[in-house]
């Protein structure tokens, strides 16, 4: 690490490269799972996707986690495509961790289901009867948690799942991390956790690396708290800890 | 107005073509909470859990999730390690199969020759291709041929053919199996076994360690290379070993490990059973069969190689001896053997034969009854803590019905 601090509740620290970062995110969600499984016998847990996920998953399967114990869901997943296809978030967490730790139950967010109306119902549910104790998330170039981008965000959602349209910046992002061949194959629509759902989870850990989310961590840090930027919310969550690189923090000041 | 509206509608109603999608819907008893429920299956997939009215009443049979067998080495005469093995047998096998409530196995090829495993992989591959039977076999396990040579911990496997690890003669074996080898069992402690496990687990098969003599160090290092499993504990064991330093207690310790057991009432005695599933518990123990080629078949005498074997109606023996050649029992007769050795819910015993296993090979679409999940579904009765099957329906479809 080389340095970290706290601005209102959140929790920051910056660390020399991905792969220092991805170990420490993974340490700290194992310490509360574990401690979870300790208390309550399990433990319900929250997964994020994209290119920035990446180090975090490779070190978090390495841990010493009972998987057994552990109920995973995810946080969105695009509208209308396959879990087979390149850019399904079921398939990046089947391939990148959950076929290698076999968790005890995985809920998939199922973006092509026939009525997606009941499928989102369904996930509601599923997550109220599973209170989470660790959502790992990100945060997008234009400062989205989970797909709540700035348009859309709504810090009083009463719903805790819905259907989005996704802005140009997100979809030019998902664009550029080379999930999809042109712009025009970037879905228009997902289904994603709204933020009153992502801010009930008890402890939040968020990884963001690269100095493409420079401007997005600094407005996180420190623009006002509103849905223009909608990680500012985080800093009002009691229990979360931020895990930035150098490249990622290039634009905080000193 | 109100009722001409109504009329309009109804008439609209009986124009539109009723659509062509076959939903069937099952009455039953969940093998979860013993409560009635009514599952619907649509185009092979779950469509709905659901309560039924409270007045009807339904048939007085259980429905469960189909069950998964990652531990078979061959069926109603068919030996998925012998040399006359066809795409013809292995469709065979798996009918029958159907008939004892196994939707989903992994065939199971021993120590032989290596040209016979390569030939076999391969037969198995083509047969996966199958359109009619193929989705129920989504991989296959290899035991062998990288186990203990020592006499006792090889059980049957013959000296000749065991071998020290090699990846590259297994990713040989692999290519052959068009990467279909989801599941190999190794013993940790011989030469070499250690690295070829990570290299397995990197590559993502799953390593379970079997008929082996490792000790508490060699099996702790093959779980931080990534072994998951221990197989058929008990059992590819020599029968006289130290007390205190054997391969069994390590494995019963260590919560990284699964196990499975061939509770078919002969293989392990009722004290052992219930040992390990108290040690192990549900989450961490999983039913395999390791069935013979000639379980299915009628009870008689039958000549396999050199040697005259005896299908009894439970087991196969070696009649000179008398001593036991293999197992002959489907995993349903082993649901019922653990109801009854071990007095367990029958939740946890259909969680030991499908859910464990479908939750350690990621098969996500089986081994729970929900929504949006393959229809691989069993209808059975319990009579005398045997599990009786009624109907088994694979992919939406019904492919047996008792008589
Ligand atoms: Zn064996």
């Amino acid at each position: 690490m080389t340095k970290s601090f706290t601005i209102d509740q959140l929790q920051a620290a910056v660390y020399g490269d991905p792969n220092e970062m991805g170990e420490a995110a993974a340490d700290f969600v194992k310490s509360k799972l574990n401690g979870a499984i300790q208390q309550k016998g399990e433990a319900n847990l929250i997964l994020a996707t994209g290119a920035s996920q990446f180090s975090f998953l490779k070190a978090l399967q390495r841990k010493a986690i009972d998987w057994k114990k552990i109920t995973v869901f995810h946080l969105d997943e695009y509208k209308g495509i396959s879990d087979q296809h390149p850019a399904s978030f079921r398939k990046y967490l089947k391939e990148r961790i959950l076929d290698s730790v076999a968790p005890k139950k995985i809920y998939f967010l199922n973006g092509d289901a026939p009525d997606l109306e009941k499928e989102m119902d369904n996930y509601s549910k599923a997550l109220q009867q599973h209170p989470i104790d660790v959502a790992c998330i990100g945060i997008g170039e234009n400062g989205h948690i989970a797909f709540n981008d700035p348009p859309v965000a709504d810090f009083n959602d009463p719903k805790w799942v819905k259907l989005v349209s996704l802005d140009e910046d997100c979809r030019n992002q998902q664009l550029g991390e080379g999930w999809f061949p042109t712009l025009d194959d970037v879905p228009k629509q997902a289904l994603t956790l709204t933020i009153p759902a992502i801010m009930g989870c008890k402890t939040i850990s968020c990884v963001v690396p690269d100095e493409r989310k420079a401007e997005a961590v600094y407005n996180t840090l420190n623009e006002e708290i509103s849905t223009k930027c909608p990680a500012t919310v985080l800093r009002t969550h009691p229990n979360t800890s931020l895990f930035l690189d150098t490249n990622s923090a290039s634009k905080i000041a000193d | 107005m109100k009722f001409l509206t109504l009329c309009f509608i109804f008439i609209l109603a009986l124009m539109i073509p009723i659509e062509s999608v076959d939903t069937i819907t099952l009455h039953g008893i969940s093998y979860l909470d013993e409560n009635p429920v009514l599952v619907s299956l649509e185009n092979g997939k779950i469509s709905a859990v659901e309560q039924p009215n409270q007045n009807t009443d339904g048939p007085d049979v259980y429905i469960a999730p189909g069950l998964i067998d990652v531990q078979i080495n061959g069926y109603v005469g068919v030996d998925f390690s012998g040399p006359d093995l066809t795409v013809e047998g292995v469709i065979k096998a798996t009918k029958a199969l159907w008939k004892a409530g196994v939707t989903t196995y992994f065939p199971t090829i021993i120590t032989s020759d290596l040209d016979r495993i390569k030939k076999n992989f391969a037969i198995l591959a083509e047969a996966r291709k199958n359109p009619e039977i193929g989705r129920s076999i989504p991989g296959f396990h290899l035991e062998g041929p990288y186990i203990s040579p020592l006499a006792g911990f090889r059980g049957a496997h013959l000296e000749k053919y065991i071998r020290k690890p090699n990846w590259k003669e297994f990713q040989e074996l692999q290519e052959a199996a068009e990467n279909g080898i989801k599941l190999i069992t190794v013993a940790p402690e011989i030469d070499g076994a250690i690295p070829f496990i990570r290299k397995c687990v990197e590559s993502g098969v799953v390593v379970s360690l079997g008929h082996h003599n490792g000790s508490a160090e060699q099996i702790q290092l093959a779980v931080d290379a990534g072994a998951k499993m221990g197989t058929h504990l008990g059992n590819g064991c020599a029968n006289e070993i130290n007390r205190h330093h054997n391969p069994i207690w390590p494995q019963l310790s260590n919560d990284a490990i699964t196990v499975s057991i061939i509770a078919d009432g002969f293989h392990l005695t009722q004290e052992e059973v219930r040992t390990f599933y108290k040690a192990k518990g549900v989450e961490n123990t999983i039913l395999v069969s390791d069935a013979l080629d000639l379980a299915g078949l009628p009870p008689g005498e039958y000549v396999r190689g050199e040697r005259k074997l005896v299908l009894t109606p439970d087991v196969v023996k070696l009649p000179k001896e008398n001593v036991l050649a293999g197992a002959a029992s489907p995993i349903s007769k082993c649901v019922g053997v653990m109801l009854d050795y071990t007095g367990c819910s029958l939740k946890n015993a259909i969680q030991m034969a499908s859910t464990n296993p479908a939750r350690l090979f990621s098969l996500y679409g089986l081994g729970e009854i929900e929504v949006g999940k393959q229809a691989d579904l069993i209808l059975f009765s319990i009579e005398d803590n045997q599990v009786v099957i009624k109907q088994t329906y694979v992919d939406g479809k019904l492919v047996y019905k008792q008589d």
